[in-house]
């Protein structure tokens, strides 16, 4: 849904506008705000109280509508809808392409499809490779780029008067023929990966994406977010099916604008775009607006313990792009909190409030189902003292409506700036475009600055019905250990996560229950059997139960993609819950990770990371499956098992699945032979399976340790060789905390 | 009195490059010098009703020094913050309210405020900042609350942006004399200590119309403008030359190398090597270069790191140009899975390569194709042009350099290239930062 920024906004994308601009290496808006706000006292004012010989704004002239272009539109027998807007001031052209489709005709498929879809189209089609398509676009000088949103992907091509024939040819190739090469698709893959990964650490972003799971539900395409799981689990085949679906010419608009001559430009239009199918209409599926709205405030509080700042999305169902009052909406909206320094929230909530530097408000418009979305961030032991001062302002809007005073000034800015705002004919051939695509007249872009101008205060009040104070439902992002006292001691109801969490409600639920397996007492009793005897070999039930502590050193290896880097291991494990890992590459940086009872952080080089709860219990696990305890720990008394068959397994091995109460399941896989522990595999939460491998077998006080791990994921192997094994060493807290 | 012209011709442009259908460009760039030393600078733009009404000040971050870095920036909020005649937040609530847009930005060698308005409004923009050139009202508590705003923001900027902090890091690296070392953004330790009488100190010495650039670009008219200017910002008294910075970098003669200590989940390498002014003659070469190296996916960082090795996610560079010798980019970002050394050595490897074999004739052709395209698209609006004439005088002492310059890059041949390379992109001159992100948990049992 178009209430988040999207995840695109990532450190690659932030590296590559800082890098397309040769320009000052700080762009700030200096009417940007921040955590915590300067408060105007009273005596500051003083020097201007009073005072008779201010500035005062001069007269706001009357808004006019906006003077159409010359433009030309015509329709081909495909039902492509075509809009040409000539402008010869530069030997500019462009060529916009926008299809009604996007994230919100992803379902059943996985979420990303629509901007993989997207993305794809220019990595090869019938006639060019990518890399042709790339090279004939840079060689002449263009601009090419693909944008995929909720509910609209745009195709635009920009070049030199003299190129404009290569635009439209490619712009067309894209959309009619692509042809989704496989052996493209993983780099692209990357791309939207490495924005998802982003995504967890952008608090903002998060805020949003997990305000829109809760105001549409998971079975809203505007509740759905793209994750790891989700990329990876689309096809080709979904690419070429979405494609076919969805980009139909009748759900889509060409505009060409610039240096052109449309009288010639006609025909080169119908032939490049004439052999687009037309294929009959699918209807859109219909489903339930939102969720019913909540009395009161739902409050889902995300656990990101590294931030000193809590972030919050607070809103509620909005309105859609063809409501009848939505010019008054967009004013409204002006005055309480989309007009910056001035509107409402900010006043309250910035200047008198102190309590953050930046809150904003907006209506997301969509085709069916808008959102009304207030944003903001403030110190963690401000956030509820924070959403009140905003639910308050939201209600006082309908109590205290819009004024004349703010009204005008609204008007000033909204209508006044709109003429300069559209600058350039690819601008203004945009807007129009975009009205087309929602079945709204021209007049609505070009009467739009006259139509803002007739509103009265009373026009105003009865937009107001649009806020629900009293319907809310807010994501917030910040520290659980300082925000949650705080809202439970304002009794407001809240659902606690950790950031690293799924998206979905229904993936969470799942998380937590993992179906529950059925073992007969036989299978149980047979599973036991295998598992008795390996812990025999592995030193007894006496001898490993003794263990308190243990104390591993020694050389690990990393290898990826065919190269492989050397460094030092080391782990100290106190039983049960405190355990120090470092590894220490010679080519990097020392990474600790310590798990403390019930904290647990990540250390890179200087740089400490606390971890949340989630994580803590992850790591909890890791200590269970210690594969020197393992033998003892898989016998533990409600620690179900089985024996299984697995694909790859030979005969020579066993594999045993293991169910512990409140951890996740695990396999292991002995040796018959020798009753060795060989393997150990578990799935982690992302839903792949990791592989330890164990050898070298060797005692050390009578206990067997396998002084060879390698564990396994993702193309990524880790072997740690140990060279010093201590069992029982003599081990304080600091020397795992450090 | 009226203005005194010292040069005053329009420019008219052929925009052209191999092929049919040029069509010649006309755009009209005028300039004169008031008499209290304050540069006008004047481009019709028909397009809009509007009109920007910018004031670009030659001070910025290197105009600092220890002890108050970060000043500059600071002026970028302190002056919306009331002056006089305006109080606090009036400036853009006054704009505002006639349909208008204001901003700033702060930079190595220029501040700049800029305010775009319905065309008749241009004399109320021109006296909104002839205002708060001389009358700031500088307090003590307006500058301790705004530097907090400005702390946070900094902070902000750094905590979840590795390459903020890497592109910070490399400025540091590749300086050790220069104020090129530290950003516009500052130093935490200077905003913090830095006094009322240095804010004054700074204002008065280069918040002076002497030391000011008026770039006024939309649809009014010459006359129009000569008289405006001349109504608000004339009597603006002149003040004293300021000092300009003399300090000169000394010649970096040996790899510096700096692993980044701060989390990121991507893995950057972030190189600069030492090149020339923004006005020297190899620029053009350079430009040309980055091109080749950069720009669109077919260019050669993207093809041979990204799409075919698959070393990267993303690769390329960029120029910094400044008014002293500055920087010329380039960067790798990787996954996780990327290998750190892997990236920069291929990095290395295509910089060596350019400049002991040159480019090739479609890669100079492709170059200057995209560079026109690319000036085309940033003076179709009027902000876009009146950004790249504020730049072209700031940087260039030329309002007209960015028009000028498409001579010299039209000419720039392989060999001017392989020239370039061999004397500016040397092991000897390059400063590099390394971002690697975390490894995955070692694991004993299992992982995470």
């Amino acid at each position: 849904m178009t209430s988040r920024r999207t995840p695109r906004r990532t450190a690659v994308a932030m590296l590559l506008i800082i890098g397309g601009c040769s320009g000052p290496a700080v762009k700030s808006d200096p009417l940007e705000v921040y955590q915590t706000p300067p408060k105007r006292t009273a005596r500051e004012m003083d020097y201007w109280n009073n005072r008779t010989d201010l500035f005062k704004n001069p007269s706001v002239q009357p808004a006019q509508a906006l003077t159409p272009p010359t433009l030309q539109r015509f329709q081909l027998k495909n039902k492509l809808s075509v809009l040409l807007i000539p402008d010869h001031r530069l030997p500019l052209v462009d060529v916009q392409l926008l299809i009604r489709t996007g994230a919100i005709d992803e379902r059943p498929l996985p979420a990303g499809l629509a901007e993989f879809t997207a993305q794809m189209l220019r990595q090869g089609t019938r006639r060019m490779t990518a890399d042709q398509i790339s090279s004939a676009v840079d060689t002449a000088g263009a601009g090419l780029s693909i944008e995929s949103d909720y509910e609209v992907t745009s195709i635009h091509c920009r070049a030199r008067s003299k190129s404009l024939a290569l635009c439209l040819q490619i712009v067309a190739d894209l959309v009619i023929g692509p042809t989704f090469p496989a052996q493209e698709m993983g780099q692209i893959r990357d791309r939207l990966l490495s924005g998802v990964k982003t995504m967890r650490d952008d608090p903002e972003t998060l805020a949003a994406v997990h305000f829109d799971a809760m105001l549409y539900g998971d079975d809203h395409p505007a509740g759905r977010t793209m994750t790891e799981q989700s990329v990876r689990r689309i096809r080709r085949e979904d690419l070429v099916r979405f494609h076919r679906e969805y980009f139909r010419p009748s759900a889509a608009i060409l505009g060409v604008s610039g240096d052109i001559e449309p009288a010639k430009l006609n025909q080169a239009i119908r032939t490049a775009f004439h052999r687009w199918p037309q294929e009959p209409g699918r209807g859109r599926l219909r489903f339930d607006p939102v969720l019913d709205p909540p009395k009161g405030l739902r409050v889902l509080l995300v656990d990101k313990p590294d931030l000193s700042q809590s972030f919050f999305s607070m809103g509620h169902a909005g309105i859609t792009r063809t409501a009848r009052d939505r010019d008054a909406v967009s004013v409204l909206n002006y005055i309480l909190g989309g007009g910056g320094f001035s509107s409402r929230l900010m006043q309250v909530v910035r200047s008198k409030g102190g309590k953050t530097y930046g809150i904003n408000s907006h209506f997301y418009r969509a085709a069916a189902d808008g959102s009304f979305v207030v944003q903001s961030f403030t110190r963690n032991d401000q956030l509820v003292a924070t959403l009140d001062l905003a639910r308050h302002e939201l209600r006082r809007v309908q109590g205290t409506p819009p004024t004349k005073v703010e009204l005008e000034a609204a008007q000033g800015k909204i209508a006044g700036g709109f003429p300069i705002r559209l600058k350039t004919a690819a601008a203004m051939t945009q807007k129009l475009m975009q009205a087309q695509l929602w079945g709204l007249p021209d007049s609505e872009v070009f009467d739009f600055p006259l139509r803002i101008q007739r509103l009265t205060t009373s026009d105003l009040l009865q937009a107001t019905q649009h806020i629900h104070p009293d319907h809310l439902v807010a994501a917030v992002v910040g520290k659980a250990s300082e925000v949650a006292p705080l809202l439970r001691r304002a009794e407001i109801p809240f659902t606690q996560i950790d950031y690293l969490a799924p998206i979905s409600t229904r993936e969470r639920a799942a998380l937590k229950q993992p179906p529950t397996v059925a073992i007969t007492p036989q299978e149980l009793k047979a599973a036991r059997k295998v598992l008795e005897r390996a812990l025999e070999v592995a030193g007894g039930r006496k001898r490993l139960a003794a263990i308190r502590a243990l104390q591993l050193t020694g050389d690990a290896t990393v290898e990826a993609k065919g190269q492989s880097q050397g460094g030092t291991f080391n782990a100290r494990i106190m039983l049960p819950d405190h355990m120090r890992l470092g590894i220490a590459l010679k080519a990097g940086i020392a990474v600790v990770q310590v798990l403390a009872g019930t904290r647990a952080w990540i250390q890179v080089g200087p740089q400490r990371k606390d971890l949340p709860a989630a994580v803590v219990a992850r790591w909890k696990a890791m200590v269970w499956r210690e594969p020197v305890l393992l033998p003892l720990h898989a016998l533990d008394p409600g620690v179900r098992a089985r024996i299984t068959t697995l694909a790859g397994v030979p005969a020579s091995r066993v594999a045993v699945e293991l169910f512990p109460q409140d951890l996740p399941s695990a396999t292991l896989i002995i040796e018959r032979r020798t009753g060795h522990l060989v393997e150990v595999r578990h799935v982690d939460r992302t839903g792949q399976t990791r592989v330890s491998e164990l050898s070298q077998h060797r005692k050390v006080n009578g206990v067997l340790v396998p002084h060879r791990v390698t564990a396994t994921s993702d193309g990524r192997k880790q072997s740690v060789e140990y060279k010093q094994v201590e069992i029982n060493p003599r081990l304080k807290v600091e020397d795992i905390t450090g | 009195m009226p203005p005194s012209r010292l040069s005053i011709f329009p420019l008219f442009l052929i925009l052209s490059s191999a092929g049919a259908n040029a069509k010649p460009l006309q755009l009209e760039i005028t300039q004169w010098t008031l008499k209290n030393g304050m540069r006008v600078i004047y481009s019709p733009h028909r397009r809009v009703p509007a009109v920007t009404v910018q004031v670009w000040y030659h001070a910025g971050s290197k105009d600092e020094h220890v002890g108050i870095r970060g000043i500059a920036h600071m002026f970028e909020h302190m002056m919306f913050k009331g002056s006089k005649h305006v109080p606090p937040e009036e400036h853009a609530r006054m704009l505002s309210a006639v349909g208008g847009d204001t901003n700033a930005f702060t930079a190595e060698d220029m501040t700049a405020y800029h305010d775009t308005v319905p065309r008749q409004y241009m004399g109320f923009a021109m006296k909104l900042e002839a205002e708060r050139m001389r009358n700031l009202h500088l307090t003590l508590e307006a500058i301790k609350s705004e530097r907090e705003v400005v702390k946070e923001e900094k902070r902000m900027r750094m905590e979840n942006n590795p390459i903020g902090h890497s592109l910070e890091a490399i400025y540091a690296l590749a300086y050790t004399k220069h104020p090129y070392a530290w950003t516009p953004a500052g130093v935490m330790e200077d905003l913090n200590r830095t006094t009322r009488k240095d804010y004054q100190r700074f204002y008065d010495t280069y918040y002076v119309p002497n030391n000011a650039t008026l770039v006024v670009v939309g649809d009014v008219d010459r006359a129009e403008v000569e008289r405006a200017a001349q109504q608000y910002l004339g009597p603006v008294p002149r003040g004293k030359e300021p000092p300009r910075v003399t300090v000169r970098e000394p010649q970096q003669t040996t790899t510096r190398v700096q692993k980044a200590d701060w989390p990121s989940q991507l893995k950057i390498v972030l190189g600069a090597f030492h090149i020339p002014e923004a006005r020297h003659a190899d620029i053009p070469a350079l430009q040309v270069l980055s091109a080749i190296l950069s720009a669109g996916q077919s260019a050669r960082l993207n093809q041979v790191l990204v799409r075919k090795g698959k070393l990267a996610v993303a690769a390329g560079g960029f120029v910094s140009l400044q008014e002293q010798p500055g920087l010329l980019m380039i960067y790798g970002v990787g996954l996780p899975s990327h290998d750190l050394d892997r990236i920069k050595a291929a990095l290395l490897q295509q910089l060596e390569l350019v400049g002991r074999q040159g480019v090739t004739p479609e890669e100079l052709t492709k170059a200057r194709n995209q560079l026109t395209t690319s000036r085309l698209s940033k003076i179709s609006t009027l902000t876009g042009l009146a950004y790249e004439i504020g730049s072209s005088a700031l940087l260039k002492d030329n309002p007209r350099a960015f028009l000028t310059e498409v001579a010299a890059l039209d000419s720039v041949t392989s060999a001017d290239i392989e020239r370039v390379a061999r004397t500016y992109l040397t092991p000897q001159n390059l400063s590099l930062v390394l971002v690697d992100s975390p490894p995955p948990a070692p694991r004993t049992g299992g992982a995470p």
